[in-house]
């Protein structure tokens, strides 16, 4: 598949971020920043990297994505929209009763999501067991899974991270939005993760590490990441939480903090500066 | 003669696993016990063996079942769903996936490894999960009969099983609806309700008072989700006093449900054998009587009803 223009789809990452802050603002409630630090990671996969659209919804030879850090569903939501999903309407619609689209993504009601999530460190699991059956089955699906960094605290990311290297899943590419923020602070203060590469490394992972931030990067290292054959891969995406608003940008506090409606249209000029 | 339930879940997944190539099994380093290995054996390359990672497993497994893969799930009682409730809820209940759970070893018929190994939890668990249909078969035909039940259903399905060897209750090749709970004999007095394990004690302590005289209803709930409400609303009304036999915690397991569903439909007089307090270690028998679980103590209290 051709590449995406890297300047438009530097253009659609910004316009995720900005429907993110929108969208959580709109429904008084979410995690803006969560979202600001992983949409170019989620635009790039979703609307670049990925063999997926509505018409190949029932393809079993599809891409498959798994967000794990379910709380950055209002950035997943706004790609999957840009990508035909559903309306754009529904984006405005966010933790709305009788709505499409749940705080947390939700398999059953929102077209494109392939798995439902939202408890922390269970991704990795449900992504190694999409790997397992599609080999099993011959397919050539690639499975792609968003981690958060403060989930690596849980310990069954690292049960899995054992069963991806374990059974071979070379099909399965991992990427963590290593943002350095959890809720109560920094991941190094809270329980600390480095050496994060390392780790990975020694649980027989191929680790590649960039800007997350970076456009260009991720649309190169995400297809050499999928097209690695020895074992599974990780990519450690070096990214700023709440990117794109000077206020917010590295911020703890506004972790699962909407922006206030008479500050929205100066979160907006921020990102597009 | 005693025969042991978890090699009838073996033979039945096994026979599962050759008319459907999408039935996959997992186990965490107890396929042995579980019996899970005889389908490992068979069919290495759908047999996943995840190590002492519970909550993995069953997270593995939910993403398979997403992938249309059908997966059955096994491990001791104690592990899941004790150690795996969010895993249960978020990736296997929540969306309703495909996915058995088939548990072994419940109760503190368990014996002798004790209380940590006593699961006596796991059905008030289940019981609290939306979408979960949940067995709890008590002899060789009814486990085999369920497992090959469940596989008709596309949907999330736990199955208790136990560990020690039991007697056949039902005849070998007779039909059982593994969705219904089974009168094991009629009476009007007073109806016995078991399930699992426990059944057979409250089937040999009704045919004891029987020859007494007395005229006691035996009822097996082999299915506690769907509850097969008729025949205990009919109990009710009929026999108009139950007593409950489980291996399991008095606090939300079968008596409990039982009595959530008298309390809304039929107010009748229940009592409850069952647990209430971590055991010890011993044999399944010993510990059964010093919990009342034993044969005597349910006679005791049934006569305490029938008086």
């Amino acid at each position: 598949m051709a590449m995406f223009d890297t300047q438009k789809l530097i253009e659609e990452c910004n316009e995720i971020r900005k429907d993110s802050i929108r969208m959580t603002t709109g429904a008084k409630s979410g995690h803006p920043s969560s979202c600001m630090s992983c949409t170019e990671i989620l635009g790039v996969l979703i609307l670049d990297v990925m063999e997926l659209s509505p018409e190949q919804a029932e393809d079993p030879n599809r891409d498959r994505f798994v967000l794990s850090k379910g709380h950055a569903a209002p950035a997943y939501y706004s790609a999957l929209s840009r990508k035909g999903f559903f309306p754009r309407e529904e984006l405005f619609r966010l933790r709305d009763v009788g709505a499409m689209l749940q705080g947390h993504p939700d398999m059953k009601k929102t077209p494109g999501v392939e798995f439902s999530t939202g408890s922390l460190g269970m991704g990795l699991s449900v992504a190694n067991g999409m790997a397992l059956a599609c080999r099993l089955d011959g397919l050539k699906s690639n499975i792609f899974v968003l981690l958060g960094d403060g989930e690596l605290q849980e310990g069954q990311i690292w049960e899995a991270a054992m069963t991806s290297s374990h059974y071979h899943l070379s099909n399965l590419v991992a990427i963590v939005d290593r943002n350095m923020l959890q809720c109560d602070g920094t991941t190094e203060d809270i329980m600390s993760l480095e050496p994060l590469k390392e780790k990975f490394e020694s649980f027989g992972w191929k680790v590649y590490e960039l800007d997350g931030h970076n456009v260009e990067q991720l649309q190169k290292v995400l297809r050499e990441a999928r097209d690695y054959e020895a074992s599974p891969s990780i990519i450690i995406a070096k990214t700023i939480k709440g990117k794109g608003v000077p206020c917010m940008e590295g911020v703890c506090s506004w972790h699962g903090k909407p922006v206030k409606d008479n500050e929205l249209k100066e979160a907006l000029r921020g990102c597009d500066q | 003669m005693k025969l042991n339930v978890r090699n009838y879940y073996g033979n039945a997944l096994l026979e599962i696993g050759r008319d459907d190539p999408n039935v996959v099994a997992f186990d965490a380093d107890l396929s042995n016990s579980t019996k899970t290995a005889l389908f490992g054996g068979e069919f290495p390359e759908r047999f996943f063996n995840m190590g002492i990672c519970e909550q993995d497993m069953i997270s593995t497994a939910a993403g398979m079942a997403s992938c249309g893969k059908r997966p059955y799930v096994s491990t001791f009682c104690v592990f899941v769903p004790g150690r795996c409730f969010d895993q249960i809820r978020m990736c296997i209940a929540y969306p309703g996936l495909d996915v058995k759970l088939v548990s072994t070893h419940g109760g503190i018929s368990v014996g002798k490894d004790g209380p940590s190994h006593h699961a006596v939890e796991d059905l008030s668990i289940m019981r609290t999960l939306p979408n979960f249909n949940i067995f709890v078969p008590s002899d060789p035909l009814a486990t085999y009969e369920t497992i090959k039940s469940i596989h008709e259903i596309n949907g999330p399905c736990f199955v208790r099983l136990f560990r020690d060897s039991v007697e056949r209750i039902y005849e070998e090749g007779s039909e059982f609806d593994a969705f219904s709970s089974h009168v094991l004999q009629d009476g009007e007095d007073l109806a016995i309700i078991g399930h699992g394990f426990a059944t057979h004690n409250a089937l040999e302590a009704g045919r004891a008072l029987q020859k007494e005289g007395h005229s006691v209803r035996i009822i097996d709930l082999q299915s506690l989700r769907p509850l097969d409400e008729r025949t205990i609303l009919d109990a009710a009304k009929e026999c108009g006093k139950i007593l409950t036999v489980e291996d399991h915690s008095i606090y939300g397991g079968m008596g409990s449900t039982i009595t959530d569903l008298l309390a809304q439909k039929r107010p009748t007089s229940v009592s409850m054998l069952g647990v209430d307090r971590f055991a010890e270690s011993g044999r399944p028998d010993e510990l059964y009587e010093k919990y009342g679980l034993s044969v005597n103590s349910i006679i005791k209290k049934s006569k305490e009803m029938l008086n």
